[in-house]
């Protein structure tokens, strides 16, 4: 996804805080969805495919939850299998985010390590590690995520693995772009001269430098690996049912709109976006503002 | 908020349909005329040869009932509700041949053909071609031996293990033999119960051998190639126009057939893979049948102007599969908590819409033989959480240990179906502390897990039909143990008194004795809990109103040539 970024920097701060509020919903739900959903995410409840109730009857019926004899409505709706809509949308971020962050901290560090080594160090091995991550990146990421997923089978962990396999090559370019630039530098010349050992020199001096543009790219990795675990889930390659996962929840749904039931698929539809807009905003934010 | 969402639930449901128009392109390639239908299926068919790879395959059967015809089929007795006429199962109807007796003396049947009967090679109907048919399945040269099996379970002579084992032994000699131009014998083991049964079953179509044998070549001399592939050569209702796998099958009428040339002058088949594809397609008029649609959208359809579910409780059952060599089902009181926990009629409401009712024993209630072995109130959650203590795990406790026993597979490709059904199952099991997981798994991988492998451990079923009309048969067919004859005991059943029945319902005539074994062995089988039946489901077809005559078999396939159309 593109986001448009403007100069001045009233954009840029808007951008951050925009970026920021979402990021910091998404970690919350994240974290407490599951607690605080009315109903059970993986529990079918009484009835099926019900549509949300309408927008006119919400502060009636929000008021109506300090009774504890009434039941919580479905605010967003109840699926085709009996589920909670509302619930299973607030618990998704638990296993997407999970799932994305872990992945790109994976790729994170490998591939700044990677970068590092490859940009400082001039060695047959490093061109082979370049060549690998070549052809890493000569592929399109879902189809080879998918490839992966069914080969390694259907499971949260394998499929940060795939995940991490194929996003850490971005990480390796950039870095070694920047450490390339900086192994120059004079600062670099002149802790070697003072004694100080090649590995230290990377490690200590030129890395903490070169993390910048990464970082920045982290932001918007998350994002990517939040789309992508979607869509492994859309295309029925990432995690099993009836586990609350946004994609998987989009997939279910999309059956039903031909009979007019929108509500499973729009809620989480939406929430992809906006997740996937606020981690993106966060990141170009992040690189105007510490960028190279 | 559902005023402002009307815009978007119509964009939802537009967009969808201009991208569906775009890739289905035009469904037939030319405008329905008069008698023209339109038939949408999740395949159309992808092999011919009833001893091929595809036989099992619902959509392949649809062909080879449309293009070939039986020696007999069951009389149809009334319509149903839904206008469906129901077929007497008590009752054979003479089709390619007129009469048939048994022969007491010879052990033998005998089977007077019809004359004048075309093929649409234009080649009569004679004996030659039921006596070519059996050496065909005797000679199991094909990729599965379809009609070596029925031919085998009927009884029929020299039909046994040995053609596996000695190459001398396929050759049919007069086990089938030509009387005259227009009368065959059959001769049998005895006067068993199923062989009339299996003679109406798409197994024992009759091929025009003249023209299958005009395909034969020295390395396929059955020409199963060509009959796969090509077309089958037979005496039906329907001859092959146009074949393109994945895409289309299309039939113009057989204006030489016996029963009168079919009202239906041209049927396509068309591809459309989702259901939901379909749904639109037949409420939109673009369409004029289609098949297995998710029970929701059958009931959607049911409020659509100028369309209808037609629909018979026939054979479809929903079960779930335990498998007995694999702990902890191989626990007779942890499969016996799990059944009594399945919330049927919850799923008959949500799952079904109503269109399915409970299931209380091991083979379809419609069939003749069936026993109604399980208690009315047989679900009961508090009997399943006691059970479950008895067998070892209290409220659930121990069961994390057998987490990949405890995934529930099932046909990704029905997940609009089944997904939901599966869901209600697993919720209702976590709720008496068995910790269920769901696991959709690809068609092939489920048919190679289930049938060569046999090692699923735990599975929701709905796609087991008896074909052969009998729950002897079924016996034999689901649960009699691989040393007697069992060939999809997908669960390992092996018990000696189920076995015994199935031995019975093979070998004894039809009658008292027999009845009394069949329903002894299905009262076991619900003992040992060998299935967990749930439910019942109607075998539906969304319609549109000017399509009639709609008549149902027990392979539930359509028999285009019973239908008439009035657009």
């Amino acid at each position: 996804m593109s986001v448009a970024v403007h100069d001045a920097p009233a954009a840029g701060d808007g951008l951050l805080k925009i970026g920021a509020i979402i990021v910091g919903l998404m970690t919350f739900l994240a974290i407490f969805g599951p607690v605080i959903a009315p109903y059970d995410p993986t529990a079918a409840t009484d009835t099926v495919s019900t549509p949300p109730p309408p927008l006119i009857d919400w502060p009636r019926l929000f008021i109506a939850q300090f009774d504890p004899e009434i039941p919580a409505p479905h605010w967003f709706g109840v699926d085709a299998a009996g589920l909670d809509v509302f619930s299973r949308t607030i618990s998704a971020p638990r296993t997407d985010l999970l799932i994305a962050l872990t992945a790109t901290a994976f790729s994170f560090v490998i591939g700044v390590t990677l970068g590092a080594l490859a940009g400082f160090f001039r060695h047959w091995s490093t061109e082979l590690l370049m060549r690998a991550s070549d052809i890493l990146q000569s592929f399109p990421v879902f189809i080879s995520a998918m490839i992966l997923v069914a080969l390694a089978g259907r499971s949260g962990v394998n499929i940060v693995l795939a995940m991490t396999l194929l996003y850490s090559p971005i990480f390796i370019r950039l870095t070694r772009a920047e450490v390339m630039s900086l192994r120059n530098r004079g600062f670099v010349e002149a802790a070697r001269a003072t004694g100080v050992s090649e590995r230290n020199i990377v490690f200590r001096y030129v890395l903490p430098n070169a993390l910048g543009p990464a970082a920045a790219q982290a932001s918007v990795t998350i994002g990517f690996a939040i789309l992508l675990t979607a869509g492994l889930s859309f295309v029925g390659a990432g995690v099993r049912p009836p586990t609350p996962e946004w994609g998987l929840m989009i997939a279910n749904g999309a059956s039903q709109i031909v009979l007019g039931d929108w509500w499973p698929s729009l809620f989480p539809g939406a929430a992809i976006s906006i997740t996937v807009f606020g981690f993106a905003s966060l990141g170009h934010a992040l690189e105007r503002r510490y960028g190279r | 908020m559902q005023m402002q969402f009307h815009y978007v639930s119509r964009l939802l449901v537009t967009v969808p349909w201009i991208a569906i128009s775009v890739a289905c392109g035009p469904i037939a390639p030319d405008r329905p005329s008069e008698a023209t239908l339109i038939y949408l299926a999740e395949d159309v068919p992808a092999g011919l040869d009833y001893d091929g790879p595809a036989a099992a395959l619902p959509t392949s059967q649809t062909g080879m009932v449309n293009l070939m015809e039986p020696l007999i089929g069951y009389a149809y007795g009334d319509e149903n509700e839904d206008g469906v006429a129901l077929p007497d199962f008590e009752t054979f109807a003479p089709r390619l041949s007129e009469s048939w007796r048994y022969n007491e003396a010879r052990r033998s049947w005998v089977f007077k053909l019809r004359e004048g009967v075309f093929s649409c090679a234009g080649n009569e109907l004679t004996a030659d071609d039921v006596v070519y048919t059996f050496a065909r399945g005797k000679s199991v040269s094909g990729a599965i031996p379809v009609g070596w099996f029925l031919a085998s379970t009927a009884g029929v002579s020299g039909f046994d293990a040995s053609v596996f084992e000695d190459e001398a032994a396929r050759v049919i000699g007069d086990a089938v033999r030509r009387v005259d131009r227009y009368t065959v014998e059959i001769r049998v083991s005895g006067r068993n119960a199923l062989f009339l049964p299996i003679m109406t079953t798409y197994g024992m179509l009759i091929f025009d051998s003249k023209e299958t044998q005009k395909h034969a070549t020295d390395d396929d001399p059955w020409a199963h190639d060509y009959v796969n592939n090509v077309t089958a050569p037979g005496f039906g209702p329907y001859c092959l126009e146009r074949w393109a796998k994945n895409d289309m099958f299309v039939m113009r009428a057989n204006e030489n057939y016996y029963r009168g040339a079919p009202a239906l002058k041209r049927v396509v088949i068309k591809r459309i893979p989702q259901s939901s594809n379909r749904f639109i397609l037949v409420k939109s008029g673009e369409a004029d049948m289609a098949e297995r649609l998710t029970p929701r959208e059958f009931s959607a359809l049911a409020d659509v102007d100028g369309a209808r579910v037609a629909g018979v409780v026939g054979n479809e059952t929903l079960f779930l599969h335990m498998n007995f060599k694999t702990p902890p089902f191989d626990n007779l009181k942890f499969r016996e908590a799990i059944a009594r926990a399945l919330p049927t009629e919850k799923i008959i409401r949500n799952g079904y819409f109503g269109e399915a009712r409970a299931w209380r024993g091991v083979t379809p209630s419609t069939y003749p033989g069936f026993v109604d072995a399980l208690d009315e109130d047989y679900y009961d959650p508090d009997a399943a959480r006691r059970l479950l203590a008895e067998a070892g795990f209290p409220e659930g406790e121990g069961l994390r240990g057998f987490q990949e026993s405890l995934r529930l597979a099932y046909v990704a490709e029905k997940e609009a179906t089944l997904g939901p059904i599966a869901t209600m199952l697993q919720t209702a099991l976590r709720e008496i502390g068995v910790p269920v997981e769901l696991d959709p798994i690809p068609l092939t991988q489920y048919g190679d897990r289930q049938l060569v492998k046999k090692d699923l451990p735990f599975a929701l079923n709905d796609q087991e039909k008896p074909v052969v009309v009998d729950a002897g048969y079924a016996l034999s067919l689901f649960f009699a143990s691989p040393d007697a004859g069992g060939i999809n005991n997908m669960v390992n059943v092996a018990d000696p008194s189920v076995d015994a029945a199935a031995l019975a319902a093979a070998s004894l005539p039809a009658g008292e004795e027999r009845a009394a074994r069949i329903a002894d062995g299905q009262r076991r089988l619900a003992e040992i809990v060998a299935w967990a039946p749930v439910v019942e489901y109607r075998t539906q077809w969304a319609v549109r109103d000017h399509v009639s005559g709609l008549t149902w078999h027990p392979d539930n396939a359509v028999r285009f040539a019973d239908l008439e159309i009035a657009r």
